[in-house]
């Protein structure tokens, strides 16, 4: 799974620490989903999407072949 | 996030120092066969099998249900306190326990449990007699030591990569 998290934050002008403590998670978690190592559950996804005020689809995108 | 069975964070530290002590003087007692005096004490024991009985070819008279038994506490008490150490610090949740920690604490507990299966396999075929009651003693506390290892590895990578 792709995602644009990093893109968004971008957008938004807020760094991973301050992006965890919106969305109550640790800046481990934040920087693993960033990476890709980690694909948060759907209430995570959907915390994100709240802060960035996008949908989730447009910030999680299916890769080929998933 | 809610957790089902796991403590505050706070307890992590007394695990710690409960089980570093605990663990290193039960090693020494139980290879030195060391007793403290004045843990001697009549307890209360289940399934009491008088083996001098036993040994002499007598049928199941030397078996009791309950008993009470003249024993020496000192193993007792330093295996209890080590236990309550292991439980601590592996119950114990991390100061931001959120659902990737979860993810590190279940990835941690399965490595714990394999890598244990394979320490014991190894176990049951390198050592025999009495030898093995060692193992099996060693054995009571690993997973808690696997897992522990593991997840307090993993956590310090993620800490190291990300700066």
């Amino acid at each position: 799974m792709r995602n644009t998290l990093k893109v968004q934050r971008a957008k938004k002008n807020i760094t991973q620490q301050k992006l965890a403590e919106l969305i109550g998670v640790s800046r481990q978690t934040i920087n693993a989903m960033e990476l890709g190592k980690y694909v948060p559950s759907t209430v995570l996804a959907l915390k994100l999407a709240q802060v960035f005020e996008e949908k989730v689809e447009d910030i999680f995108e299916l890769e080929d072949g998933e | 996030m809610k957790t089902r069975f796991l403590l505050s964070p706070k307890y992590k530290k007394f695990g710690w120092i409960i089980f570093i002590p605990f663990a290193i003087l039960g090693t020494i007692a139980m290879f030195n066969d060391y007793e403290v005096g004045w843990l001697d004490a009549t307890v209360p024991a289940f399934l009491n099998k008088n083996l001098t009985l036993f040994s002499n070819g007598e049928s199941n008279a030397g078996v009791q249900l309950f008993a009470l038994v003249d024993n020496n506490l000192t193993n007792e008490v330093l295996g209890i306190f080590t236990l309550i150490g292991c439980v601590l610090l592996t119950f114990s949740k991390e100061k931001e326990e959120d659902e990737f920690i979860a993810r590190l604490r279940l990835e941690s507990l399965l490595w714990a449990v394999f890598v244990n299966s394979i320490l014991l396999f190894l176990a049951l075929i390198l050592f025999y007699d009495f030898n093995f009651f060692y193992v099996m003693v060693f054995n009571l506390y690993s997973v808690f030591i696997l897992f522990s290892v593991h997840f307090h590895w993993s956590l310090l990578r993620i800490k190291k990569e990300m700066e």
